[in-house]
């Protein structure tokens, strides 16, 4: 004989008694994790010639922003070493090669909390821990991850205060170069695909961006 | 009439008051790091008194051109090795353990050494790969779009610049999925022409599942869930690889105890015996690193995020 068990006062209202059914059974479910992949810490570094037109949250406001790559904290990558700390059993990441290699690359290795934000967020996935931006928004129950406004913004301000240098003009060119180039590929079968006609135009957006920033940089 | 208790049900663990029994893999990446000249293997690191390889990068096979020489001036020397990479080995490692309950009403044999054997060697493959593409972002100036799905125009583009660059084919590219999907899907659509222009096209868009999606444009293709996003997720990495664009390097964990140890591939399992707890433990441990090579070999291409 099954019994009646008590619906969660929260989830599910008690059924009135006049309903011809009863809901059995409720029980509180763990909460629901991401299902995003898991991935190492990270510090964000800069290299000179890396930069890149985008907006924030497809916005549509192109602006020519750094772009910065990941230097996983993961033992085995680009020299990086890891080891517990015996005295406080903490993994500590040896970084000292790991940085060196890169800066002999022409990287700048980005401080953990570079212009106030603390940039490498832990969050509990499926299977362990993602480490997002704090733009970022895994969704509990699924693979979609939101974000927030903010990135292009925290870019700028690392320029605009020195810590990172701002984009000098043959880059500026090789940008525009690139975007043309992706630009007329896209053209010559927007005929054949009229949906192509979307990423024409965040294309061009993007080469006017950079244009902009190359004005700005002559003035 | 047999009562389940949903508030007993656990993720992933067999208890009394689960009735039907039965397994399913759950979903995978099923990578393994291609033979391509892309990869550049350092070597073992056992018994060299160090766990750091060095790959050196040389000017040999006519990369160096004669300098002309006034007469009765001497030559200047140029160095063979003029750049180098280091490999740090690193140990990683995947652990199960069973207790004595779960094994006996194992009917299903999902506590098999055998398969747990072939688990460690496909994880140890799979970490491999992930460490490969936790460098697919950093490779030199990266071309495409933001926000902008992968297209065959970015990816000729891309093409473009690694043959500008001396990168001979064939070349290797591995895209992100939603990027080498995009692709796919870019080609289909808007390519009527190409897919009769070139029969891999057709092969190309056609191949489902699977890391390797074939050969387009001598480009050999694979696919991975594990490149990491660019641009505070706005985008997903994916990268051209020529020759010499990674270096990786291995070790092998001593065999000490043969009697509860043994070697699957570079990948030595063990077990151990908690008699009192009745638990049995399996460890399967490996010691890789990969690092750039050559970042003239590699090109980062950015593109939509899923």
């Amino acid at each position: 004989m099954s019994k009646q068990v008590k619906p969660t006062p929260v989830v599910t209202p008690a059924p009135a008694d006049n309903e011809p059914y009863e809901i059995l059974g409720r029980v509180a479910a763990p909460a629901a994790l991401p299902r995003i992949q898991t991935s190492p810490p990270f510090l964000y570094m800069f290299h000179p010639e890396r930069w890149t037109a985008m907006d924030d949250c497809d916005d549509g406001a192109f602006v020519v922003v750094p772009q910065l790559a990941k230097l996983p904290l993961l033992g085995g990558v680009s020299r990086v070493e890891s080891r517990r700390d015996p005295q406080t059993g903490r993994v500590q990441y040896v970084m000292d090669n790991s940085r060196y290699i890169k800066e002999r690359r022409g990287y700048i290795v980005l401080d953990p909390t570079v212009g106030g934000v603390r940039y490498c967020v832990p969050v509990s996935v499926e299977g362990g821990t993602a480490h997002v931006s704090p733009w970022e928004h895994p969704t509990p129950g699924s693979a979609l991850v939101g974000r927030t406004r903010g990135y292009v913004a925290w870019l700028q301000s690392l320029v605009a205060n020195g810590i990172l240098p701002p984009p000098t003009p043959v880059i500026l060119d090789k940008l525009e170069q690139d975007q043309a180039s992706i630009l007329s590929g896209l053209v010559d079968r927007v005929d054949r695909n009229p949906s192509l006609r979307g990423q024409i135009k965040r294309t061009e957006a993007a080469i006017e961006a950079i244009r902009a920033a190359r004005m700005m940089g002559a003035a | 009439m047999g009562e389940t208790y949903a508030s007993l049900l656990s993720d992933g663990h067999r208890l009394s008051q689960v009735m039907a029994a039965q397994w399913q893999y759950l979903l995978n990446d099923p990578f393994r790091l291609p033979a391509h000249p892309a990869f550049v293997y350092g070597g073992r690191v056992n018994m060299r008194e160090s766990n750091v390889v060095r790959v050196r990068r040389l000017g040999l096979g006519g990369r160096d051109r004669m300098q002309p020489r006034a007469d009765g001036a001497a030559a200047s020397v140029t160095d063979i090795a003029r750049g180098y990479a280091d490999v740090t080995v690193s140990p990683f490692a995947l652990a199960r353990k069973a207790t004595d309950l779960a094994k006996l009403t194992d009917g299903l044999g999902e506590f098999d050494a055998a398969l747990l054997a072939e688990d460690f060697f496909a994880s140890y493959e799979g970490a491999l790969v992930d460490l490969v593409a936790n460098l697919l972002d950093t490779f030199g100036t990266p071309i495409g779009t933001s926000g902008s799905n992968l297209t065959l125009a970015t990816f000729l583009a891309g093409k473009q610049v690694m043959e500008v660059a001396n990168n001979r084919g064939p070349l290797l590219f591995i895209g992100h999925t939603q990027a080498v999907t995009d692709l796919q899907n870019d080609i289909a659509t808007a390519s009527q022409g190409a897919i009769q222009w070139q029969a891999q096209s057709g092969e190309f868009v056609s191949r489902a599942g699977g890391a390797y999606k074939g050969s387009f444009l001598e480009t050999e293709i694979y696919q991975t869930s594990r490149a990491p996003s660019m641009n505070a997720g706005a985008d997903v990495a994916s990268a051209f690889l020529g020759a010499g664009a990674i270096a990786w390097a291995d070790g092998v964990s001593p065999l000490d105890f043969p009697s509860d140890q043994v070697y699957v591939g570079p990948v030595l399992m063990e077990r151990n015996r908690d008699s009192l707890g009745a638990e049995t433990t399996y460890v399967g441990h490996a010691n890789m690193g990969v690092v750039e090579l050559d970042d003239a070999a590699g090109l980062t291409i950015q593109s939509d995020a899923p």
